[in-house]
């Protein structure tokens, strides 16, 4: 309960726009909730890095099979 | 989300007092405060608004500068500790409860005369406690406390929930579409994804610099990697081809040696051999040279040498003649005889005949055998052959010397002859043929062998250079690809976080447009809902400017400007409540003096709004005894949860609350 809500539209906007990219629209969730429990200043390009790594990898993967 | 209670301790009026909101059973979650002016209503909402954003958004400039935050009673007992000022709010949510509190202590300095006491904070504290339905708690201090905060309601939209009725006429006049258009930006937290697509830029920037540091070399290694392993292949056939050469040779040499073994040192005993007869050559031509020259002495010196004996002779008796002074004579016969003759000696003294003198003389003169010219040709003779003696001695001397020579070399050539005999015993028998060609294969093979044992070290060292070349390549060839991966890799991620970029900025045009879209839908509903005259109104419109728009019904014209206090304050309250729906935020109500721009009738259907609203949601109202008319209190009476009456105490320095 301590931790803050994301918005339920802000959610479907994203699946109506990556609907045929789950890869994408699990990286931008992953992000929105990361987002939401940083609301001040924080180090984020570590983090960024290492998502965009993961999920861009996933991503290749799909797009070749 | 509502609130449970509020405690307020030394904060302006409120010297110690708790205030419960509970909710009676068949009544609405309706709270009301009624109170004179000046009795604290509007700092109850301050008192909310501090505790959560430490701001007092219902407090005016002037009373915010003339009135300290603590109780008026405690600056006037100001003593040497200072005093703790608190509100704590206690609500209720989700699945838990949540405790707000800030705390400040304040120590008083008492200066003579009016006003002029100070207040200094000695401390600032907030906390956020969270209670779970499991009994967990957790404890959350400054930077996190405020983030909590946002779960009750968010800074930036907390004017749409605690209001001033007052303004409430004014509301779409100060509630600018900037206003309105930031609060549905905080709602339906498009700003998140604004700021991941700016954290995004930030990052695909990072992307582009780094892929354009990384500038692969693979093809250029790659070349000079097959141009050290070409050359490497070639040296390694070399040393094959070598190792061989040195095994062919080898087995031969083991072959040839096999063949040899047992058979004497035969090139060595032909070497000896030859060497002998080789000597033996050189001796006999020394041999020759010897025996001409004693020849050629012999045939020239010959009579000489043969004449040496009597001339020896000759000359020991000549010495020997000498040794009986024999020669030469000591008187000249001749002079004897003249003597003998002449009677006078050589004195010239007379000598008588037959005189002792005379016959001495002639005793003398037959001692005498040798006349004087024979003694001079016997010296004359034998300084001669003396002189030819020793030439016929130094003929004799070189004769034996060369004699001893020719038998000197004669006795060498003999004892060669003997080697060589016994070198021919001991390779009689051997095929001296096959022999000297196997020797000769030998040798030959060895050379080779030598030669290539030579090269083969060579070739190592330059196979061992060429090794490790190639592995520095190899590793510098590995280092690069990895780079060309990373570079890959750095293209995937550029070309994913684009696509994303371009997904965040699709998504968040549609998510303020949606948001825009529901907040007017909403707005339009609960206003035909709420209002009393629903008939009259058609539509509600919020523009792409974020202006509202309500349409009237018969004429379709924007009707804003002609609402009534009650109607824009209706429009307000719905518009409120639409934001509220839309963010989920359903927090609590609050609104100071609702029906101040309102009169009559208008009053009656506000608090009946009031009452509506309560259904869904916690509703506090701060009312006047003038607000509280017999017609509104018909209304919520019955309805309130809680009718609290607010009063100063006789000394009007602290709040005294009834109810």
């Amino acid at each position: 309960m301590d931790k803050p809500v994301l918005n339920k539209r802000i959610l479907s906007v994203i699946d109506n726009e990556t609907s045929e990219d789950s890869i994408a629209n699990q990286f931008i969730k992953e992000l929105l909730f990361e987002e939401l429990e940083h609301q001040s200043l924080w180090r984020f390009k570590d983090s960024y890095r290492s998502k965009i790594r993961k999920y861009s990898k996933m991503w290749g993967i799909e797009n070749e099979n | 989300m509502r609130i449970n209670s509020i405690k307020l301790k030394n904060y302006r009026q409120f010297g110690d007092i708790e205030i419960a909101f509970n909710k009676k059973q068949e009544k609405k979650d309706v709270h009301i405060f009624i109170a004179l002016m000046g009795t604290g209503k509007s700092n109850l909402l301050n008192a909310i608004n501090w505790c959560l954003y430490k701001k007092e958004p219902f407090l005016s400039r002037e009373n915010k500068e003339k009135f300290p935050q603590l109780n008026s009673k405690r600056i006037e007992d100001a003593g040497e500790k200072p005093y703790r000022m608190m509100v704590e709010i206690n609500a209720e949510a989700f699945n838990g409860q949540m405790s707000f509190k800030r705390e400040q202590f304040i120590k008083v300095i008492k200066k003579p005369g009016v006003l002029n006491n100070t207040c200094q904070i000695e401390r600032d504290a907030f906390y956020v406690t969270i209670l779970d339905d499991k009994g967990n708690s957790k404890i959350y201090t400054n930077e996190e406390a405020k983030e909590k905060v946002r779960l009750f309601v968010p800074d930036g939209i907390k004017d749409f929930f605690f209001f001033d009725g007052e303004k409430l006429d004014k509301y779409f006049k100060e509630a600018t579409g900037q206003n309105i258009k930031n609060a549905i930006y905080q709602i339906s937290q498009v700003h998140l994804i604004d700021k991941i697509r700016d954290h995004m830029e930030k990052v695909l920037s990072d992307l582009h610099k780094e892929a354009g540091k990384l500038n692969p070399e693979i093809e250029e290694t790659r070349r000079e990697l097959e141009r050290i392993t070409g050359e490497l292949e070639t040296a390694n056939t070399k040393l094959e081809t070598c190792k061989s050469q040195i095994k062919i040779a080898t087995e031969h040499i083991d072959e040839i040696e096999e063949h040899l073994r047992g058979v004497p040192e035969v090139g060595e005993l032909q070497k000896q051999k030859d060497a002998l007869v080789e000597d033996n050559k050189g001796q006999e031509k020394r041999y020759l040279r010897k025996v001409r020259t004693k020849q050629e002495m012999l045939f020239t010196s010959g009579i000489d040498i043969n004449l040496f004996p009597v001339v020896s002779k000759v000359i020991s008796m000549v010495e020997e003649k000498r040794e009986k002074k024999e020669i030469p004579p000591r008187i000249d016969p001749d002079v004897l005889k003249d003597i003998i003759q002449r009677k006078i000696c050589i004195c010239k003294r007379g000598i008588d005949s037959s005189s002792e003198e005379e016959k001495a003389i002639i005793n003398l003169l037959n001692t005498i055998t040798l006349s004087p010219e024979i003694t001079r040709e016997i010296e004359k003779m034998e300084s001669s052959l003396k002189s030819k003696k020793l030439v016929l001695k130094s003929y004799t001397s070189r004769m034996n010397e060369i004699t001893s020579d020719i038998t000197a070399i004669d006795g060498i050539i003999s004892k060669n002859k003997e080697e060589i005999e016994k070198i021919d015993k001991q390779i009689e028998g051997f095929d001296m043929e096959q022999i000297s060609d196997w020797t000769s294969q030998l040798r030959e093979y060895g050379t080779a062998r030598d030669k290539s044992l030579k090269l083969q070290g060579v070739i190592e060292t330059q196979v061992s250079n060429l090794e490790k070349l190639q592995d520095g390549l190899q590793k510098k060839l590995d280092t690069e690809v990895k780079k060309e991966t990373k570079v890959a890799d750095i293209k995937n991620d550029i070309f994913f976080a684009e696509n994303i970029i371009k997904v965040l900025k699709k998504a968040s045009g549609r998510i303020i447009d949606l948001m825009r879209e529901k907040i007017q839908e909403q707005t339009e509903k609960k206003f035909l809902d709420l209002h009393w005259k629903s008939q009259t109104f058609g539509n509600v419109f919020i523009n792409k400017d974020y202006s509202i728009v309500p349409v009237h019904k018969a004429t379709g014209f924007n009707c804003l400007s002609g609402l009534s206090g009650g109607e824009t304050e209706i429009l307000a309250l719905a518009f409120s409540f639409a934001l509220h729906n839309i963010s989920g935020y359903e927090s609590t109500i609050a609104v100071d003096r609702p029906f101040t721009n309102v009169s009559g009738i208008t009053k009656q259907y506000i608090s009946e709004v009031f009452v509506k609203i309560g259904d869904e949601r916690q509703v506090i109202l701060f009312l006047t005894p003038d607000d509280y008319t017999s017609d509104i209190k018909a209304v919520l009476e019955n309805e309130a949860s809680n009718i609290f009456t607010m009063k100063l105490s006789p000394d009007e320095k602290e709040l005294v609350l009834e109810g």
